[in-house]
């Protein structure tokens, strides 16, 4: 007969990633966040595009205006259109955010490949620097470095950020290397008379990548918070560019106008949560360990 | 055990130094002085500020000096308040952060260990989706826009509670200022101990022992309470060294909206306004601080988990 053919035949291969992009994809909340994030991060590009209002205009007729007809979120102090500069905001917010964690995920991955492949001595003074970064409170670090530069550019933010958020990724990279070298496959790719680039690329990268994902799916989220952060104390992003925590905290500075708070602080939170929520469901798609 | 705790002790005082050393530098070595920024002195005078605060030396020179000083927890004169010492600041501002951050953590594990547990024990029915619920949202709404969203409601539409400043004396209507800056401060915390809290107890309750409890017949309240709990909440004690650093940056914004003279405030208005001292002080006040707890955590974790003393 021909059917245990035909069911071996039916069989595809998956490959890991696969599998994990489908167990995601099974995950409502995580694809509705996604969905979410899209629709928020294209409004943030179209929408100071298409509007009516240019940011830089005032309407003195309107200043402090309520949200209305004309401006939908309201308009600010100097009598500029709210949703625009929310919109606008959020611009910068998402570049500092994914650019930031691109920096310190490159300079991660190295650091903590390096170290696992060096070994012995040099590992050690490697690890033994992280820790060391480890043990102090970053924040303060960087508040001081933000104090101190004469020009609040958006650059400069992103640098900052990116510059001192290596630490978490390097030591996750230098732990799958290390356990990863000890595995029967390498072993057995070594054996088989694989070279060491081959190997990297064959059986390193491709078993790295799922935990470097999830980490930074999980880290934009944190250098936006940083961000905001950073701009509502005054130390980050400042004018003429605007940030969603610049926003809130010119909102914060005036509460009766209650739109001036609540719409970037609400741009913000759904984009944690929709960040976060894909993050999760990545590790659990990943099926990661957390750390 | 001893010999774990020298180590972590030592690195603990390796971190301070390192810290000392760096934020040194950024504030000494940075372009511009605390005297160019406003109108233009005569350079006769800035020379003579500059030797009053010790700036014509080496930076090695400086750093020597500074560093006697800070032993003997001396941070030298604020620029910001000409005439005035750091510590005049730093000191009334400590007690009010270190209150603040205490009444803070304590409300965090109050209410989210509590949540976390009943969580756990009725896992996948409504209490538990209502309290992570209420955990995702403490992630998601940074204290930032929550303390603001919270004066907006209790303190200005409602008119429930006062929006800020900090209490006078002991009495009630005084001390409720503090309980929005409290909750503020504590609800991220809450939303991770509960978190944290639930998986943890989740995890232990799956544990052979348990089943064994359960065996010779214990009641469910007991073996929850008594055999669970106690390696349930390890994932929670562990978090506490990294929330000492959290709830202290978190303490910074805590008190910029709500008006409070703490640390915090010090500190910002010192980096906004370049107080290299005043920056300074801050800074090791804060940086001892983070240091100090997050070595009596390692020592907690220790008793917990012998395994931690050998690696």
């Amino acid at each position: 007969m021909a059917a245990p053919l035909e069911l071996v035949a039916d069989v595809q291969s998956r490959s890991p990633g696969r599998m994990a992009m489908r167990r995601f994809f099974k995950n409502r909340r995580a694809v509705i966040c996604i969905i979410l994030l899209a629709v928020v991060g294209s409004a943030t590009l179209v929408v100071p595009w298409v509007t009516r209002h240019d940011y830089r205009e005032s309407d003195w007729e309107y200043t402090y205006g309520k949200p209305n007809g004309t401006y939908w979120m309201g308009t600010d102090a100097l009598g500029r259109d709210l949703m625009v500069r929310v919109f606008l905001g959020g611009r910068i917010s998402f570049a500092i955010g994914f650019l930031a964690t691109a920096v310190s995920v490159i300079i991660g991955v190295a650091y903590g490949a390096t170290s696992a492949f060096a070994g012995g001595r040099i590992d050690a003074v490697m690890m033994r620097f992280v820790d060391i970064l480890y043990g102090m409170p970053y924040m303060l670090v960087v508040i001081i470095i933000m104090s101190l530069t004469e020009s609040k550019s958006v650059l400069i933010v992103f640098l900052v950020l990116g510059l001192f958020g290596w630490l978490t990724i390097s030591r996750i990279v230098r732990g799958q290397v290390l356990s990863l070298r000890e595995r029967e496959f390498v072993e057995a790719a070594k054996a088989l008379g694989v070279g060491a680039p081959a190997i990297i690329w064959r059986h390193m990268i491709p078993n790295i990548l799922g935990p470097v994902i999830v980490y930074t799916t999980l880290a934009i989220p944190s250098v936006m918070l940083a961000e905001s952060f950073l701009s509502f104390l005054g130390l980050g992003v400042s004018e003429p560019e605007t940030s969603w925590g610049v926003l809130i905290s010119e909102g914060q500075q005036s509460l009766e106008r209650w739109w001036f708070v609540t719409f970037p602080g609400a741009a913000l939170a759904i984009t944690l949560f929709c960040l976060n929520s894909i993050g999760d469901g990545l590790r659990d798609a990943f099926d990661v360990q957390q750390k | 055990m001893l010999g774990f705790l020298i180590r972590r002790f030592a690195a603990g005082l390796a971190t301070l130094f390192v810290i000392a050393v760096l934020s040194f530098c950024f504030t000494r070595l940075a372009p511009g002085s605390p005297f160019s920024s406003e109108r233009q002195l005569h350079p006769e005078i800035i020379k003579a500020y500059e030797e009053y605060y010790g700036l014509d030396k080496p930076i090695y020179v400086q750093f020597w000096r500074a560093l006697r000083g800070y032993l003997h927890l001396d941070f030298g004169p604020s620029t910001m308040y000409r005439g005035r010492s750091v510590n005049e600041y730093i000191e009334p501002g400590f007690a009010k952060s270190i209150r603040l951050g205490l009444l803070g953590a304590a409300f965090a594990f109050l209410i989210g260990l509590p949540l976390g547990v009943f969580a756990s024990a009725h896992q996948n029915k409504a209490l538990d989706h209502a309290a992570m619920s209420v955990a995702t949202l403490g992630i998601c709404v940074p204290n930032f826009v929550l303390g603001p969203l919270l004066v907006l409601l209790f303190g200005l539409t409602l008119k429930w509670l006062p929006t800020g400043l900090w209490p006078e004396d002991g009495s009630l209507k005084e001390l409720s200022k503090l309980i929005l800056p409290m909750i503020t401060l504590a609800m991220v915390h809450i939303a991770y101990i509960s978190r944290l809290g639930r998986a943890g107890m989740l995890d232990v309750m799956n544990k052979d022992y348990i089943r064994t409890a359960r065996a010779k017949g214990l009641s469910e309240r007991t073996v929850y309470l008594k055999h669970g709990l106690k390696n349930g909440i390890t994932p929670v004690v562990s978090y506490a060294g990294p929330m000492v650093a959290l709830v202290l940056t978190g303490s910074i914004v805590v008190e910029k909206v709500f008006a409070i003279p703490g640390l915090g405030q010090h500190f910002i208005n010192g980096a906004l306004n370049r107080d290299a001292n005043m920056i300074m002080g801050c800074v090791l006040v804060y940086s001892s601080l983070v240091i100090a707890l997050n070595f009596l955590v390692d020592v907690a974790y220790g008793f917990l988990d012998p395994r931690v003393r050998v690696s």
